[in-house]
């Protein structure tokens, strides 16, 4: 059961969890201001809530990685691999079809944190299908 | 049930036993084709990239402002809005010049950045009748005249034809999209000079923007494009007409073709940097590879040895070594060059604001040229890198390399 490329691809997700959490708010912030709305009241732009549901998401992937590193069981290996897979899925999707980022080409948003969300949360899909396909394959081996 | 061995299986199995080792090679191979990648594209849009914005600019003398020449560079190729006014006299003046074609003349308004979604956009006014640079764009999205309430939208700007845009506080209808350009025109609002005018003179933002002392406030514009007769020395045409009128009219006088060139010049020293950073690398890789590659030789002499010992020649043990390093540098390649082309695509507007660029790509044709190009050289290293041991490689005498140590 003792088997490294375990521990490494565990802690190679709750490395890019981190940097997922760490992106829209430090790496890369997004846009701080605050939207006018037409009765003059201001309200939060999309790429404020991308960043909330980034945060969110991120953190799955850093659990997903640190558990990976703990437990013994193939099987929760497995599962976990597909959970990073998933949650790294939606990160790529936040930004472009589930909430977006702001309109404007060259505003920070869409220059910096959302290709950066974009990179890392398919680096978090490869890494948990790479995850999952090991642990299922060493299953089978027993 | 036992898997039947090849040299394939043998090189797979040797690489797999050792991941750490394979990794880090591989990663130094990786690095190699990023670098690599990344210069050869970036300085290839640098070169083509620039010039192709000056073809599709298509006016061949540009005037402005003193002082504003970096400004209309910014507005023109890269869409960042600026504001600058100068008086319309010189139109007129420069249609009785010789070797001038055609002269046309813009009005360019920048939107306050009053917050970050309603960002800053580039309205330029430009005059129907005379226009020879935002028509032809626009020819194909709309084939009549524009109403006052229209304007033209760039390909980026939100909105479709037969919505609304709201630009200094009134709401404009969006009567067509242009073709995308590459330039600074994808993110810009046209509307008719005259219209844009009062626009500004009416708006109470109208009092905030640089209007100089002394301008016709209706007929002012901002800057003048001039279209050169075929065959007629631009240079010297820029000079004769700099002498005439810069100093009456306080102008910047600017060839397209030199500011493009003096920009291309200024960011291939980059491109150069990037290169010889890449070629340095490369060096480095295969020297590394070629250390490491000695230890893992000294390492296995004996695993040689029984190979031989077994009945393998010695092609079968070099293929097997050459095999390995040629397996571990092209995944070192694939990798690089993957990752390199993702970087690129993700972050390219990231990546034009930063150097200054117009956002012209070099097409997916040329860039999957230059991706295999760079597969190929990392390809090439790890072999390369093996090639002066194959000798020694050769020489194993397998009797006494089974005798040492007993």
């Amino acid at each position: 059961m003792k088997d490294k490329s375990f521990s490494w691809l565990g802690g190679i997700c709750a490395v890019l969890g981190m940097l997922i959490v760490l992106t829209p708010y430090c790496i890369f912030p997004v846009c701080t201001k605050m939207m006018q709305l037409e009765g003059g009241s201001f309200a939060p732009m999309k790429c404020f809530w991308t960043a909330r549901s980034v945060l969110g998401n991120g953190s799955i992937i850093i659990l997903a990685g640190i558990m990976t590193c703990l437990c013994r069981t193939y099987a929760l290996r497995a599962a976990l691999g597909v959970m990073a897979s998933a949650a790294g899925m939606v990160v790529v999707l936040t930004p472009s079809f589930l909430i977006g980022v702001c309109a404007g080409e060259t505003m920070r948003c869409r220059m910096q944190t959302a290709p950066s969300l974009y990179l890392l949360g398919l680096l978090t899909i490869v890494c948990g299908l790479a995850l999952a396909w090991r642990s299922a394959r060493m299953a089978r081996k027993g | 049930m036992m898997s039947r061995l090849s040299p394939f299986s043998l090189v797979i199995g040797n690489i797999a036993r050792k991941p750490f080792r394979t990794f880090i090679l591989s990663s130094l191979v990786a690095v190699f084709c990023m670098a690599m990648f990344a210069g050869t594209v970036i300085g290839l849009k640098i070169s083509t990239g620039t010039q192709l914005a000056a073809d599709r600019l298509g006016a061949d003398i540009l005037f402005v402002p003193y002082g504003y020449e970096k400004s209309v560079q910014s507005s023109l190729l890269r869409g960042e809005p600026s504001s600058f006014y100068m008086d319309r006299g010189l139109v007129g003046e420069l249609r009785g010049e010789k070797g001038v074609l055609r002269v046309t003349e813009q009005l360019f308004l920048a939107t306050l950045k009053a917050s970050c979604c309603s960002y800053p956009v580039q309205i330029i006014g430009f005059n129907p009748k005379t226009d020879f640079v935002v028509t032809p764009w626009m020819n194909q999205s709309l084939n009549r005249a524009m109403n006052e309430n229209e304007v033209v939208a760039g390909c980026k700007i939100s909105g479709n034809p037969g919505e609304t845009i709201r630009l200094f506080g009134r709401e404009f209808s969006i009567a067509a999209k242009l073709d995308p350009t590459g330039m600074g025109f994808d993110t810009s609002v046209f509307m008719e000079v005259d219209r844009a005018r009062r626009l500004l003179l009416d708006s109470e933002l109208g009092l905030l923007l640089r209007i100089p002392e002394g301008l016709d406030k209706s007929t002012f514009i901002s800057s003048v494009l001039v279209k050169a007769e075929p065959g007629t020395d631009v240079t010297s045409l820029v000079n004769g007409l700099s002498e005439k009128y810069a100093i009456r009219y306080n102008l910047d006088f600017t060839a397209i073709a030199d500011m493009i060139s003096s920009i291309s010049s200024k960011l291939s020293v980059f491109a150069s940097v990037f290169r010889m950073f890449s070629a340095a690398v490369w060096v480095l890789a295969v020297m590394i590879l070629a250390f490491v590659f000695t230890i893992i030789l000294q390492e296995r002499k004996k695993e040689f040895g029984i190979l031989r010992i077994v009945g393998a020649s010695k092609g079968h043990v070099r293929r097997l070594f050459v095999g390995e390093a040629l397996l571990t540098s092209c995944m070192g390649a694939f990798c690089g060059v993957v990752l390199a082309a993702l970087a690129l695509g993700l972050f390219h507007t990231y990546i034009d604001v930063t150097l200054n660029l117009p956002r012209i790509g070099i097409g997916f044709g040329k860039t999957l040229l230059i991706g295999a190009g760079v597969f190929v050289m990392g390809l090439v290293t790890g072999p390369l890198a093996c090639l002066p041991l194959l000798r020694k490689l050769g020489s194993i005498d397998s009797y006494l390399i089974m005798k040492e140590g007993e």
